[in-house]
């Protein structure tokens, strides 16, 4: 339980100090409303955090599911979603790689409602996953390579595969780690197909929303340390996306 | 709550907004408007608490707030499509909607709970309008992305509403905490209060 105090708290500080941070930038730079948004969605996380930290102080546990902290989490998928880009739907809606990243949400939905039994919450939670991820895709699908879209596409049907045969009652202790494995493998394929011939560090917002969302997702399907080992990475995608807007914004301000 | 109460509370504010005109009848239409929505959102928790088979205390915590400020959102933005209000008119609905929340709740307490020291009384009924309003401020954000509708408006809407739900939840959370906590419940609202005021003249300092 120390160990996890620790880590909210520090999730806490990081949330805050995004927040802090793209609030002063959208009031010095150009004012744009989508670092406000991003910075509102970092807020979200912060309060979430801290929602989480005072539960356990007072009421001396962490809170249930459904509370308050799901409440402030989904509020920041949905802030990041409202931060992106306009994208006409009409089009991209049909293009393979935008169809997948949609029906890998609805088969993460699907899942988490399997393993927990509960349907409601899940499907609160879904739903603003499946926009995330459908809106991400939408604007990150431009000019992707083919090639690697088969290599993710295929590293993606072995990880639902590994993860239906975990849910359906096969032997966590074996199909476990394999799939913790592929996650990973899937998250670095996604990673270098959105990546093209630019770097990394270069990905645009819409890129490290749809890398957000992955993790995000691996992080719900995986217990102990595997879970919190996925959610720095979220935390960290999201950072970098906003570290990406910000440079977006000054390079259109200087132009 | 009672619906005697609800009735013994409106009639005046109801009054006020057939006899007044121009700005003074909108703000106290929006206080009659909190009270209505303060009665409702009483009477759907208690539906939903008996629903899920929570406490009181449990209800307080997860049913209260995204209830609360759900009504909110909605009669707020109901304001908007029926007045056509401009950017400067928000902040006296939001005061109202709040206000009048904030005395219907205070009154259906008080009707309810046993004898209160004057004191104790004053700081409830006080930060409980702190906040109310505050949360009705930071819905003016929600209302106005309404202006630009489009899908990730809607994100953004209820992005808002779920902050709104999760500082109401936490304030919730730190005043049932008792002693310092209670303190430093009841000087969340304040500080946001604060800030909003203070705002225009940070962002001239900066």
């Amino acid at each position: 339980m120390t160990a996890i105090v620790l880590y909210e708290v520090l999730h806490c500080l990081v949330a805050v100090c995004a927040a802090v941070w793209l609030f002063f930038r959208a009031v010095h730079g150009a004012e744009r409303p989508a670092l406000y948004v991003l910075a509102g969605a970092a807020a979200c996380l912060f309060l979430g955090d801290v929602y989480w930290l005072a539960h356990l102080i007072i009421r001396g546990e962490p809170p249930t599911i459904f509370s308050a902290c799901d409440v402030a989490y989904i509020g920041f998928l949905l802030m990041f979603n409202a931060a992106l880009p306009r994208v006409e739907p009409r089009h991209s809606l049909r293009r393979p790689f935008t169809l997948c990243m949609a029906a890998f949400a609805l088969f993460n939905a699907a899942a988490w409602m399997v393993w927990t039994g509960v349907w409601f919450n899940n499907l609160l939670w879904g739903i603003p996953m499946l926009v995330l991820a459908l809106h991400s895709a939408m604007l990150a699908d431009q000019r992707l390579s083919s090639a690697r879209c088969g290599v993710f596409f295929a590293s993606l049907v072995l990880l639902v595969i590994c993860e239906a045969s975990v849910l359906a009652g096969g032997v966590r202790s074996v199909a476990g780690p394999l799939c913790t494995v592929l996650w990973v493998l899937a998250f670095g394929q996604l990673a270098f197909l959105l990546k093209g011939t630019g770097s990394l560090k270069r990905l645009p917002v819409p890129a490290w929303a749809l890398l957000t969302f992955f993790c995000e997702c691996a992080s719900f399907l995986a217990q102990g340390a595997v879970y919190y080992g996925f959610q720095v990475v979220t935390m960290t995608c999201f950072v970098c996306a906003a570290m990406s807007a910000v440079r977006e914004g000054e390079a259109r301000h200087a132009v | 709550m009672r619906s005697d109460l609800l009735l013994a509370c409106i009639m005046g504010p109801l009054l006020a907004v057939f006899l007044l005109k121009g700005r003074a009848r909108r703000l106290l239409a929006a206080i009659f408007g909190g009270m209505l929505i303060a009665f409702l959102s009483g009477s759907i928790s208690g539906f939903l608490a008996e629903l899920v088979r929570y406490d009181a205390m449990a209800a307080v915590l997860y049913i209260s707030p995204a209830v609360e400020e759900g009504l909110k959102l909605i009669l707020f933005l109901l304001f908007l499509f029926i007045c056509q209000l401009e950017d400067a008119a928000l902040a006296d609905i939001a005061v109202g909607i709040g206000v009048g929340f904030s005395m219907m709740e205070s009154i259906a307490l008080q009707f309810t709970s046993a004898d209160v020291w004057i004191v104790a009384l004053f700081a409830r009924a006080f930060c409980s309008a702190l906040i109310h309003v505050a949360c009705a401020l930071m819905l003016i954000l929600a209302v106005r992305m309404v202006r630009r509708m489009a899908l990730e408006t809607l994100c953004g809407i209820l992005g808002i509403y779920a902050v709104t739900v999760t500082v109401h939840a936490l304030y919730n959370l730190m005043v049932s905490a008792g002693g310092a906590g209670t303190i430093l419940g009841y000087c969340l609202p304040a500080a946001l209060i604060a800030a909003w005021k203070l705002w225009p003249a940070i962002r001239r300092a900066m």
